[in-house]
């Protein structure tokens, strides 16, 4: 990096020159092959993605937990169907002739739940869905059965034409009105997986309280395959709703007597919460953008720079580390004997008793200082080491006791 | 290469067509499409050859005073050229703003300044110019850091000096210049004149009143020209903390002290860093360039983490002084002077000159000392007694050999030194 650097005769720095970003780039063409390689690749991908899509229940989805397979089938034998993910996009132009599958009604509101079941037409909901189940019975809900194969049980004609279906054990549990016909009922806890009933607007409603009925992974097993086609293929179309959150919309439909919206349009509320249309791909960029700053932010401005630093160990340092060498040792005796050595010290700097005076002197000028008996003095700065830690604390207060009581003189 | 901020706004307008178009895809493509504009705009940036840069700081300045870095780029290619700089300095140098927005036509120059507040001595060496040059769009441009070497010495601060004009006032009572005491202090005869009432009658010279008819008096006055001779110890004790600072920064603010009064009362000053070798030198000046040069000599001076040598200190001391001189060994007492052979290098040192030993105390082990409650701190009370205790046997044993040992607090150790060496020329002990 220095190399490249010249200074001038009046002492302005500039880079030298040499070879520049262009004429490198140029230069190096294994570069270029991997910036065509990695674009080639972006392409192929780009391609394969928009072939698929990684939502579970969704009929483009070939992963084990898409309706791919059923909806080829389907297709196949001549049913046109047609995946929306927001309900206004439903675009049904003949009721009667065209069967309306939720699929993942999880998301769905109370409001969007009475204008599908308003719909005359046929109606399948796949998997759990509160608003709607709330809208067709009140005790109606999804448990958990430990029977995987279920036998049909009733007489319903898909019921008995599919004969058997395995699922995941998810089934329905609760009444429904008086019409309703419960199918492949579980022993275990009285839930029955399919469940036929009418909605408010006189429509058929299938309830499939397990997809597992209808999923890539499990669609061959038994009964499964014939219950699911002969669900979503009574009529020449079928629509396939896929709930999102950041649907708001609601269903409508254009019969004999001309369009048709929801019957209870006044029940939506007017709420701040709804999301306008393309909320979702508005946030998508920018989480997009986001990358773009953090490129933006992560980029340096220069290298950093050193700083040597001084030394930052405390002078007091080693005698805190003496004191838990004492401690850890247990050395009271020791201890004790800096103390009373160090008061002593004091004591005779107080009272005028030189260094060099002896053990006697100062005794006897201490107690005249502090009013005591020589030996009480005697045996506070000259007597046997503390054997113990407490012995130590003890000490320790009595030397205290007589300091004051000198320098109070 | 480095992309601006209207680059990252630019990509977060591609929510509108995506919203729009409620179209992932849309999103995608709008930000590979700005970072191929960006990348095109770093391309058609000018190169970083174009600019040539230069950065001049002043040769010195005190800790805690405030300078600038100046920073001048001349545009050396033929077209305009716009763009960011940074004078990037390490933070002890304290640089406040130091990112400036440049645009140079043609073969202009533009100068920046970057204040510099060093909140630490020594030498702040500077580092790398970085050089932003903006792409025709601003979306994007080219970086490139430049080294231009750049050092800032920064000098003590020498907070001690408020500790002069007393200490002055003192010297000027000792020379006898002062009005207040007509009779000056110390050893070497000055003049002689008639008795006042007042005066020490011990001083009267007989013989001269003998030969006039007045009482004649003799006056004296501190001896001038003789060597100070400081070693400030840059071993490792003085790298520990006492207060905020290492122990070295209150001995070099004791050595500036008494250094500017040793060379007011006309004395020749000799200062030494010394470790195991000489790390700074200052000798020959005297008068107004003496603290300068002190100051400057003494400003990269960093504690070692090695012991000293006291031999090798006293055979530099024997090579540099052929007379009697004050020797002031600015380092700290603990009980490793014993194990050093400081001791005896104390005592050959008394021989021939006169040592003062000066140590900074910790201000923490007054309050360790006190410390009471539990076992834990009774023990540590008792290590800080033990300490003090050690220290007090070496003291005393310095003392036995003649010298004189100051100790005090960080921020007394320069005003009770200065007032040692008063005290030595009063008694005429130098």
């Amino acid at each position: 990096m220095t190399t490249d650097i010249e200074v001038t005769s009046d002492g302005f720095t500039r880079r030298a020159e040499g070879p520049g970003v262009r004429r490198r780039v140029a230069g190096a063409k294994w570069f270029l092959g991997i910036a065509l390689l990695v674009m080639l690749l972006a392409v192929i991908a780009y391609a394969q993605r928009a072939d698929n899509d990684y939502t579970p229940l969704s009929i483009k989805n070939y992963e084990p937990d898409g309706a791919r397979a059923l909806a080829e089938v389907a297709g196949d034998r001549g049913l046109d169907i047609r995946q929306i993910d927001e309900l206004s996009d439903a675009h049904i132009f003949d009721p009667d002739a065209t069967t309306l599958v939720i699929a993942n009604g999880q998301s769905l509101q109370a409001f969007q739940a009475r204008t599908i079941l308003d719909y005359p037409g046929d109606v399948v909901i796949i998997g759990d869905s509160q608003a709607l189940f709330a809208e067709l019975g009140e005790d109606l809900w999804v448990v958990e059965s430990t029977e995987r194969t279920l036998e049909a049980g009733c007489s319903h004609v898909d019921a008995r034409a599919a004969g058997t279906v395995t699922t995941s054990g998810a089934v329905i549990a609760g009444t429904t009105d008086a019409t309703a016909r419960y199918c492949f009922t579980a022993s275990d806890n009285g839930g029955s997986t399919v469940v036929f009933t009418h909605g408010t607007g006189g429509g058929r409603v299938t309830l499939v309280a397990d997809p597992a009925i209808v999923i890539n992974d499990t669609i061959d097993n038994e009964g499964n395959a014939a219950l699911a086609l002969r669900l979503i293929g009574k009529h020449d179309k079928a629509v396939w709703y896929l709930g999102s959150y950041f649907d708001t919309t609601t269903l409508t439909w254009t019969s004999a007597d001309g369009p048709q919206g929801p019957a209870h349009r006044d029940d939506i509320p007017a709420s701040t919460d709804f999301l306008p249309p393309g909320t979702g791909n508005a946030v998508f960029a920018l989480v997009l953008a986001m990358f773009v700053v953090a490129l933006w932010r992560a980029r340096r401005f220069g290298p950093l720079v050193h700083e040597p630093l001084p030394v930052v160990i405390r002078s007091s340092e080693s005698t805190r580390g003496r004191a838990r060498l004492y401690r850890s040792a247990g050395a009271s005796g020791r201890a004790a004997a800096s103390l009373r050595a160090s008061a002593a010290t004091r004591i005779g700097a107080r009272i005028g008793v030189p260094r060099s005076a002896s053990k006697a002197a100062l005794i006897a000028a201490t107690a005249r200082a502090a009013g005591r008996s020589a030996a009480e003095v005697e045996a506070i700065l000259y007597g046997p080491a503390p054997q113990s830690e407490s012995a130590m604390m003890d000490l320790v207060e009595q030397i205290d006791t007589l300091e004051r009581e000198v320098h109070r003189t | 290469m480095y992309i601006t901020g209207w680059t990252a706004l630019l990509a977060a307008l591609g929510a509108i067509p995506a919203t729009i178009t409620r179209s992932q895809d849309i999103a995608w493509l709008w930000m590979f499409g700005v970072l191929t504009l960006a990348v095109i705009d770093a391309l058609a940036a000018p190169s970083t050859r174009s600019i040539g840069v230069r950065r001049e700081v002043p040769h010195a300045v005190r800790l805690t005073e405030s300078t600038t870095s100046t920073l001048t780029l001349a545009n050396t290619s033929s077209r305009r050229v716009r763009g960011a700089v940074r004078d990037a300095w390490p933070p002890s140098a304290g640089a406040g703003p130091n990112r400036h927005r440049y645009s140079l036509k043609k073969g202009r120059t533009q100068v920046f300044t970057t204040p510099l507040m060093p909140t630490r001595r020594g030498d702040r060496k500077a580092a790398h110019v970085t050089l932003r040059m903006e792409g025709p769009l601003r979306l994007a441009g080219r970086q490139r850091a430049l080294p231009v070497n750049t050092t800032l010495r920064v000098l003590p601060e020498f907070a001690s000096r408020k500790h002069l004009p007393a200490r002055l006032a003192r010297l000027r009572e000792l020379d006898g210049l002062s009005p207040i005491l007509m009779r000056g202090a110390g050893s070497e005869f000055d003049s002689l004149r008639e008795y006042v009432i007042g005066d020490d009658v011990r001083t009267i010279d007989w013989r001269a009143t003998g030969r006039r008819a007045d009482v004649v008096v003799r006056t004296y006055r501190p001896e001038r020209d003789r060597r100070v001779f400081i070693v400030v110890d840059t071993a490792r004790l003085s790298a520990a903390r006492v207060g905020d600072a290492p122990r070295l920064e209150s001995s070099i603010e004791a050595a500036l002290l008494l250094s500017a009064l040793a060379s007011r009362a006309g004395d020749r000053v000799q200062v030494t860093a010394f470790d195991r070798v000489e790390r700074a030198r200052a000798q020959g000046a005297s008068g107004s360039v003496l603290m300068p040069v002190l100051a400057s000599a003494l400003a990269p001076v960093e504690p070692h983490l090695i012991e000293t040598d006291w031999p090798a200190l006293v055979r530099l001391i024997g090579e540099r002084l052929s007379q009697r001189a004050l020797v002031v060994l600015l380092t700290t007492v603990d009980i490793a002077l014993v194990d050093s052979g400081a001791l005896q290098a104390i005592a050959a040192l008394q021989r021939d000159h006169h040592v003062v030993l000066a140590s900074v105390d910790d201000p923490d082990e007054g309050q360790m000392l006190e410390s009471r409650g539990d076992v834990e701190a009774v023990y540590t009370a008792a290590a800080a007694a033990r300490g003090r205790i050690e220290r007090d046997t070496v003291i005393a044993r310095i003392r036995k050999s003649g010298a004189d040992v100051v100790t005090a607090l960080p921020d007394d150790i320069a005003p009770r030194l200065a007032d040692t060496y008063l005290a030595l020329k009063a008694s005429g002990r130098l």
